[in-house]
């Protein structure tokens, strides 16, 4: 009898035991509500992605990276492991007692994976509307304005040249690059010798690919705000056909003279055009499908679990993350407001040749802000075709954002 | 990681934040501007390879309009490749062998970019086509 009484006591306390080690009773504790929120959060993501399909292929990586990281006990990523001391990253202790999510964030921390994502999407992108209509860059350059002025706005509310910098990359309108830019901005250490930044890579990422997923409801409104219906209609010359030579020699000439120009824009640039070059030789045609199929997949899965991983309840809950999502969303709407009175300049210049929808085209996210000009164009016109003239900015875009992170890197200290 | 100088991580003041601005807008048009300058030059470097090329094959034979089975094909073409003027004439030929009736070609003629074409078409869903 006593026996079984021993047998029972023991049961209890074994049970009481896995119980205070699960993460059930961490997360309902005073400390674990901000995970409980976070783990909410994750699943409306997901919500987006599947039944929204809001940039599916990122967005649901991301909002499961951050549903493991938010629960306790399960030790997939580790925030204190990322702390930023006086010599750095100690990679010696996330190798040692990093989780399986650390370990794939490596390649974040040390820019690895946005290069490779933009060496597959060289591999899919076609410049040449950006080769046949050259002027199309200086539309793609107008919609990186966006990026600055909501640099100002990021330091007018209180954030440090590092975070705002983080933030304003949003206006690139392009995932790879915002992440690449914000991992290397907040890496410094702090004042107290730990890692002072209130904002982390998750966030940014999160804000970008979602407003990216929102284009088409972001920009058309203030397109139409910006141009009158005559502009609107204008139709454009068809463009120029581009030969092979003129293609393959395109992107050896971008990488060496933005490479040249902007050193720490060359990661970016470099590896997107060299995925252009394998793509337009013809030549490395199994190098070109591996690229933009295998390796960038293998890649957004390893960037998105482990970006949403870095979406800790710790950091994501303070008044920033509000501010990130209104400086994001303003980020988005400057850029387009920049391109889209940028394209009315080139209206102006060329006496109406130019339709100014096609500048909103130029904050990247490829091809979607090229689809929004060619919609908006055809609900005044049908017959009015502005996707292959989109294209241009579009693509040009990608440039000029990977260039705006350069230059972003190389003058804002970190 | 710039190490040498102090990273400061306090908020910015206005000197700061508008040297930032300036130089980034500048800087990145600076950048995409000798782009359109490189491929404007690229560009006319190589319709002028392209013309001198043209002008040598100039003197040969006119456009002819080869094929024509039943049907008396008129040419008025600004298209000068004989070839896709063959197969569309050969194409009509079989339209109008399976369905009893004659057609005529009066005339091919290049349509502007953008209309609806259906390889245009296949280009431009090639081209959107979300990642």
């Amino acid at each position: 009898m006593e026996a079984l009484q021993m047998i029972f006591k023991q049961f209890i306390d074994t049970l009481v035991d896995l119980w205070v080690t699960s993460g059930f009773s961490a997360l309902f504790t005073v400390e674990g509500w901000p995970s409980l929120v976070m783990i909410g959060v994750s699943l409306f993501f997901m919500w987006l992605a599947i039944s929204k399909q809001f940039e599916p292929l990122l967005l649901l990586p991301i909002s499961f990276g951050m549903l493991l990281t938010n629960l306790p006990g399960a030790g997939l990523y580790h925030p204190e492991l990322w702390v930023v001391t006086g010599e750095g990253i100690d990679f010696s202790a996330v190798l040692h007692d990093g989780g399986l999510l650390d370990i794939l964030y490596m390649g974040v921390k040390l820019g690895i994976y946005p290069p490779l994502i933009f060496l597959g999407i060289g591999c899919m992108t076609d410049f040449g509307p950006l080769i046949a209509n050259p002027k199309s860059f200086l539309l793609g350059a107008a919609a990186q304005a966006g990026i600055f002025f909501t640099f100002i706005g990021a330091a007018v509310l209180g954030f440090t040249p590092q975070e705002a910098a983080s933030v304003a990359i949003i206006g690139g309108a392009d995932g790879p690059t915002a992440i690449y830019v914000s991992t290397q901005m907040l890496n410094s250490p702090g004042k107290f010798g730990l890692s002072g930044f209130d904002l982390d890579v998750g966030t940014i990422a999160v804000a970008a690919y979602s407003y990216m997923a929102l284009v088409p409801l972001i920009q058309p409104p203030i397109m139409r705000a910006l141009t009158s219906k005559k502009e609107r209609l204008i139709k454009m010359d068809a463009l120029r056909p581009v030969s092979q030579r003129e293609k393959i020699i395109f992107p050896i000439v971008v990488t060496i003279v933005i490479s040249l120009l902007i050193p720490s824009a060359a990661p970016l640039v470099g590896m997107l055009m060299f995925g252009n070059l394998i793509k337009e030789s013809g030549v490395c045609e199994r190098l070109c499908k591996t690229a933009q199929n295998e390796l960038m997949n293998i890649i957004t899965i390893f960037l998105g679990v482990t970006v949403g991983a870095t979406t800790t309840a710790s950091k994501v809950a303070n008044p920033k993350t509000l501010m990130v999502i209104v400086l994001g969303l303003a980020a988005f709407c400057l850029g387009t407001a920049a391109g889209v009175l940028f394209g009315k300049v080139m209206c102006k210049a060329t006496h109406g040749k130019v339709n100014p929808l096609i500048g909103s085209a130029g904050v990247s996210a490829v091809p979607m802000a090229a689809r929004v000009s060619q919609k908006v164009g055809a609900k005044d016109d049908p017959t009015n075709f502005l996707l292959m003239h989109a294209m241009g900015p579009n693509v040009a875009g990608v440039i000029g954002s990977a260039v705006a992170a350069g230059v972003l890197l190389s003058i804002v200290p970190h | 990681m710039d190490t040498s100088s102090a990273v400061s991580q306090m908020p910015m003041d206005f000197v700061n934040v508008t040297s930032v601005v300036i130089t980034g807008v500048v800087v990145v048009f600076i950048g995409l501007i000798l782009l359109v300058a490189i491929i404007y030059i690229f560009g006319s470097i190589m319709s002028k390879a392209k013309d001198a090329k043209k002008s040598e094959k100039a003197p040969s034979a006119p456009v002819k309009a080869a094929v024509s089975a039943p049907a008396p094909a008129s040419n008025t073409a600004v298209s000068d490749d004989d070839e896709v003027i063959a197969v569309i004439s050969a194409a009509v030929a079989a339209m109008s062998l399976s369905d009893g009736k004659t057609y005529a070609v009066r005339s091919i003629r290049a349509k502007s970019a953008g209309s609806a074409n259906a390889w245009a078409g296949a280009a431009r869903i090639e081209n959107t086509r979300a990642f």
